[in-house]
C-alpha cells in the first residue's frame, strides 16, 4: 500500500510538471499582454519599466527556469494586477472561503442525492421515483446562474429570510451552498438510482433477502456499498472543481473565494496568477484522484491497489 | 485498476463566464448645496453611515500604483492631493491652500496648509509630495501612471533612466512650499494635481515600512476618512478622519464599501436597503431612467469606430466619410443603447474648457447625423477614385461583449440599408482584439476613450503621427502642427483654437467615426445628500450626508 502511494505521488509530480510546462507555453502564446488596461496604450518607457519589473523582458526559457526555481520554494510570485497581494496571499485568502462553501454544497449534494437515489430505486416506478426524477431533471437542466438570482429574489428580497449576498455568517452560506449543490445533487441521485437498480437485481442481494435479512440491512450493508462506486468516481473531479471555487456562484453572491481568479487572471493576462491558480487546481485534482482510488479499497475490499505488480 | 476521468476543461468554464464582464460603471449623482454649511445643524441626529458598492477589490491603495476606478474611488476619500475637483471640474484648494503660477506658465508654487495632518498626527509637508512624485517617476517603481508626470521638467527623462531624481522639476522649498517646474506650459496641470496618481505619500511611514499601504492596520492617510477595515475581496470600511484639516466639513461618520460585482445582486441589495447607491442592471436601465429612479450624468468619454487607413479601400477618405455619415446615431442611442448617451458629432465630449465656454459647445456639430444623401454621393466618388464599381464586403471587428455586439449589428444594418454594403461582423476576446487592432489586422473596429484629465488635449493628441493610441495609423501634417502649437501655448484662446481647427481636420478626414458620448447611470436613495459628481472623477462623498432616512 505504502509503495503504491509513493509511486502515485511520483506520477503526480510528473503530471504537475507537464501541466505547468504546457500552461506556461500556452499562456505566453495567446496574444495580448498584462499592461493594456482600458485599451489605453502606455508610452514605451512605461511599458519597458513594467516588463523589466516582472522579468517579461527576459527570453521565455529564462522566465520558465526562474518560475520553476521560485515554485520549488512554493513562491507563486507577485500578481501583476494587484499591487497589494501576491498569488500566495490570494490563494491563502480565497481558498478557505471557497473550501467552506464547496464542502457545504458537496455534503448537501451527497446526503440528499444518495437518499433520493436510493428511495427512487427502491420504489422503482412509483410516484416517488418520478418525483426524484423531476428533481434531477430540474437540477441538471437549470443552470446555477438562473437558480441563484431566483433564490435571491424570493428568499432575500421578497420573504427577507436570508441575506441577498455577501459572506460572513452561517446565513450567508445557505443560499449559495444550495444553488451550488443542485447540479451535483441531481447527478448523484441519478447515478445512485441506476447503479442501485443494477445491484438490487444481483444474486447476492437475493441471497441476503433469502437469509431473512431486513430490508434496511440489505440495502445499507450490502447494496449501497457497491452502488456507490460510480458516485465515488464522480466525486474526485467534482471535489476539485467545487472546493477551489466557482466563478458564477461566487460572483452572484459576492463571496470572497478563489473562483473569480481563474477567470480574471486570464482576462487580465496576469501571468503569475494564471500559473498559480492552474497549479493549485491541478494539485488538488490529482490529490482527489488518489483519494478516490484509495476510497475504492475501503468501499470494496475486492479492489486491491497494490495487487498488480509490474 | 486506476480509473482516470477527463482532466477538467478549465478554460471552457472560464470563458463562458467572461461574457459577464460587460457592464461595469460607477455611481453618480448631481446636487450640491454649495460648499457652505447645511443650515446650522452642526451634528445631524441620524446615523451618518453611507453604504456604497465598489464592485471589486481595489488592486492598489498606494497612490503611485493605483490605475483603476475602484482604487481611485477609495483613494479620493482617504487621501487628498494639492487640489480637489469640484462639481464643475474646476480644481479647488485641497492640501494646497493657494498657489502662484509664473507668467510663462512653467513654474507653479504651491503653499500648503499648515494644519494638514496625516492620520497618525504627523504634518503633511511639501516633502511628502516631492517624495511621492519622484517615486511615481522612478523607473524602479514601474508605475503605470508615471506618464502623468511627464509634464515635469526632466520627468520623462528620469523615468527613462536618462536623468537623475534631483533633476526632476519638483522641489520642497520648505515644509509648506512646493515648487514645480514644467517642461511646457500645461494649463490643465492644476486639475491633474487632483488626480490620485499625484497624491502624496507619507514619507516617514513609507521609508520605514514599504508595505504600509497593503493592510488597514498600517495604512496612514491625509484625507477626509481613514481606512478602518479592509477585508480583501469582501469589504472596506472608512471612518471619519479627525486629523483631516477640514474635519468639521465632513458629516459622514462611516462609509461601508461592499465588493459586489454582479449587477443584479447589486440592484437587489439596493432594493433591500443594503446599498444606498447602485448602478441599474443593463436590462432595466431604460425603464428605471423613464421612471425617474435612475439618473444620468455625463462622462468624459467617446465611443468611436476606427478605420484602418492602411487598408486598400479604407485609405480613401471619401469612403470613410460615406460610412461615417450613413450611421443614425440618434436611433442607435435611443433604441439600442438606452442609457441616456449623447450622439457624438465631434470627437471631444462636452465638459472640456474652450475659449470662454465649453469646447464642444463652441465648436458645435461638425457633421450631420444620418446624412444618407451625402453619404451615397461620397461613396460613388470614392469608388471612382479607387476605380471600383462596387464596394467589396468589409469586416467590422469588436471585442466580445453583448453591448458592442448590439451596436455592431445596428451599424451593419444601417450600412446595408443606406449604402448597400455587405458587412461581416467578427469578434475577439478583449486583449486579443487590442493586439489585432494595434497590429493593423482589421478594417473597421470599435474603440472608446475616457479622458485622463479635463482638457480637450487628452482626446486631441491621440491621433498625432506615430501616437501609441493612433490605431487608424493616420497621419496628417497640418494636424500634427496644430497639436504641437496647442501643446506649447499658454494662452487658452490660442491653444483652444488650434485644437478646434485640428478637430475639424480629423472629422473631415474621418480616420475615426465618433458614435456617442458616454454617460454614467446611477441610482441613489433620496436621503443621500451632497455627493459631488463631475465628468471625470469618481463620485466624491467626502462632504455628503444622510438626511431623512428615518
Amino acid at each position: 500500500m505504502l509503495r503504491y502511494i509513493l509511486k502515485r505521488l511520483g506520477w503526480m509530480l510528473l503530471t504537475l510538471w507537464v501541466i505547468i510546462t504546457l500552461t506556461f507555453i500556452l499562456m505566453h502564446s495567446i496574444p495580448g499582454d498584462p499592461f493594456s488596461q482600458d485599451g489605453k496604450k502606455y508610452p514605451e518607457p512605461i511599458l519597458k519599466n513594467l516588463r523589466a519589473k516582472y522579468h517579461l523582458d527576459e527570453p521565455l526559457p529564462v522566465q520558465y527556469v526562474l518560475y520553476l526555481k521560485n515554485l520549488l520554494m512554493l513562491d507563486l510570485g507577485p500578481s501583476i494586477k494587484s499591487d497589494t497581494r501576491t498569488v500566495n496571499d490570494v490563494i491563502a485568502d480565497g481558498f478557505p472561503v471557497s473550501f467552506q462553501l464547496g464542502l457545504a454544497a458537496v455534503a448537501l449534494a451527497l446526503v440528499v442525492g444518495i437518499l433520493l437515489g436510493v428511495l427512487a430505486a427502491l420504489r422503482h416506478g412509483s410516484w416517488l421515483d418520478n418525483a426524484a426524477t423531476a428533481v434531477a431533471v430540474v437540477g441538471i437542466s437549470v443552470p446555477s446562474f438562473v437558480m441563484a438570482p431566483l433564490l435571491q429574489k424570493y428568499f432575500g428580497l421578497k420573504w427577507k429570510l436570508l441575506p441577498v449576498a455577501q459572506w460572513g455568517s452561517f446565513e450567508h452560506l445557505i443560499l449559495p451552498a444550495f444553488a451550488l449543490s443542485l447540479g451535483p445533487l441531481a447527478v448523484i441521485a441519478r447515478l445512485t438510482r441506476s447503479s442501485m437498480l443494477d445491484v438490487l437485481g444481483q444474486d447476492y442481494i437475493r441471497t441476503a433477502k433469502a437469509k431473512g435479512l431486513s430490508q434496511p440491512a440489505t440495502v445499507f450493508r450490502h447494496a449501497l456499498r457497491n452502488a456507490l462506486m460510480p458516485v465515488i468516481t464522480y466525486l474526485g473531479p467534482l471535489l476539485a472543481a467545487i472546493l477551489t471555487g466557482t466563478f458564477v456562484i461566487e460572483k452572484i453572491f459576492a463571496i470572497p473565494g478563489l473562483g473569480k481568479y481563474f477567470v480574471e487572471s486570464i482576462i487580465n493576462r496576469d501571468y503569475p496568477m494564471i500559473m498559480g491558480t492552474t497549479i493549485f487546481y491541478s494539485a488538488i485534482l490529482v490529490v482527489m484522484m488518489l483519494l478516490v482510488d484509495l476510497a475504492y479499497t475501503l468501499v470494496d475490499p475486492r479492489i486491491k491497489l497494490a495487487s498488480k505488480e509490474d | 485498476m486506476v480509473k482516470r476521468k477527463w482532466l477538467a476543461g478549465l478554460l471552457s468554464i472560464l470563458l463562458v463566464a467572461s461574457l459577464a464582464l460587460a457592464g461595469c460603471g460607477s455611481t453618480e449623482n448631481a446636487q450640491q448645496p454649495g460648499n457652505q454649511s447645511s443650515g446650522g445643524d452642526a451634528k445631524p441626529s441620524e446615523p451618518q453611515v453611507l453604504n456604497l458598492n465598489i464592485n471589486s477589490e481595489p488592486p492598489s491603495l498606494l497612490p503611485t500604483k493605483a490605475t483603476d476606478s475602484t482604487s481611485g474611488l477609495v483613494l479620493i476619500h482617504v487621501m487628498e492631493g494639492l487640489t480637489r475637483l469640484g462639481e464643475d471640474g474646476e480644481p479647488k484648494p485641497g492640501i494646497a491652500e493657494k498657489w502662484d503660477i509664473s507668467d510663462d506658465g512653467l513654474t507653479y508654487t504651491f503653499h500648503l496648509r499648515k494644519d494638514a495632518k496625516w492620520s497618525d498626527g504627523q504634518p503633511v509637508t511639501a516633502h511628502d509630495f516631492e517624495y511621492a512624485w519622484k517615486k511615481l517617476l522612478d523607473p524602479n517603481s514601474a508605475a503605470d501612471y508615471a506618464y502623468q508626470l511627464y509634464y515635469l521638467k526632466n520627468g520623462q527623462k528620469y523615468n527613462e533612466g536618462k536623468a537623475k531624481a534631483d533633476d526632476v522639476g519638483v522641489k520642497a522649498l520648505d515644509d509648506h512650499t512646493l515648487q514645480v517646474t514644467l517642461e511646457k506650459p500645461t494649463p490643465y496641470f492644476l486639475s491633474l494635481t487632483a488626480f490620485y496618481a499625484l497624491f502624496p505619500i507619507p514619507k516617514h511611514v513609507d521609508e520605514k515600512n514599504p508595505n504600509w499601504h497593503k493592510e488597514a492596520s498600517t495604512y496612514v492617510s491625509n484625507g477626509p476618512f481613514v481606512l478602518a477595515e479592509w477585508v480583501h475581496d469582501s469589504k472596506i470600511v472608512l471612518k471619519k478622519n479627525p486629523n483631516y484639516w477640514a474635519a468639521n466639513e465632513v458629516k459622514l461618520e462611516q462609509i461601508n464599501m461592499a465588493m459586489v460585482n454582479d449587477e443584479n445582486t447589486e440592484y437587489q441589495m439596493f432594493e433591500t436597503g443594503q446599498l444606498d447607491v447602485a448602478s441599474p442592471p443593463t436590462d432595466l436601465t431604460k425603464q428605471l431612467i423613464d421612471e425617474g429612479k435612475a439618473k444620468v450624468s455625463p462622462y468624459f468619454g467617446t465611443y468611436y469606430l476606427v478605420f484602418n487607413t492602411k487598408d486598400k479601400i479604407l485609405s480613401n477618405a471619401k469612403i470613410r466619410k460615406a460610412l461615417a455619415l450613413a450611421i443614425d446615431r440618434k436611433l442607435l442611442v435611443e433604441n439600442v443603447l438606452q442609457g441616456g448617451q449623447v450622439p457624438a458629432l465631434g470627437f471631444v465630449p462636452p465638459g472640456a474648457p474652450g475659449v470662454q465656454d465649453d469646447f464642444r459647445k463652441e465648436q458645435g456639430d461638425l457633421f450631420k447625423d444620418n446624412d444618407v444623401e451625402t453619404a451615397k454621393k461620397l461613396l460613388q466618388e470614392g469608388l471612382q477614385e479607387l476605380g471600383l464599381k462596387k464596394l467589396p464586403p468589409i469586416e467590422y471587428k469588436f471585442n466580445t461583449n453583448q453591448g458592442h455586439q448590439k451596436i455592431a449589428e445596428a451599424i451593419q444594418q444601417m450600412w446595408k440599408q443606406n449604402l448597400g454594403i455587405e458587412v461581416k461582423l467578427s469578434n475577439e476576446e478583449w486583449k486579443v482584439y487590442l493586439d489585432s487592432i494595434d497590429q493593423g489586422k482589421f478594417q473597421v473596429g470599435r474603440m472608446g476613450w475616457i479622458g485622463d484629465y479635463i482638457d480637450a488635449m487628452t482626446f486631441m493628441d491621440l491621433f498625432v503621427t506615430g501616437g501609441g493610441n493612433n490605431y487608424p495609423k493616420w497621419s496628417n501634417k497640418k494636424y500634427d502642427e496644430l497639436i504641437e502649437k496647442a501643446k506649447s501655448s499658454n494662452d487658452q484662446a490660442e491653444r483652444t483654437k488650434a485644437m478646434q481647427e485640428a478637430e475639424k481636420i480629423l472629422i473631415d478626414e474621418m480616420p475615426i467615426v465618433p458614435i456617442y458620448f458616454y454617460t454614467r447611470v446611477y441610482m441613489e436613495k433620496p436621503y443621500v445628500k451632497g455627493a459631488v459628481r463631475n465628468v471625470i472623477m469618481e463620485t466624491d462623498y467626502s462632504r455628503a450626508w444622510i438626511e431623512g432616512k428615518q
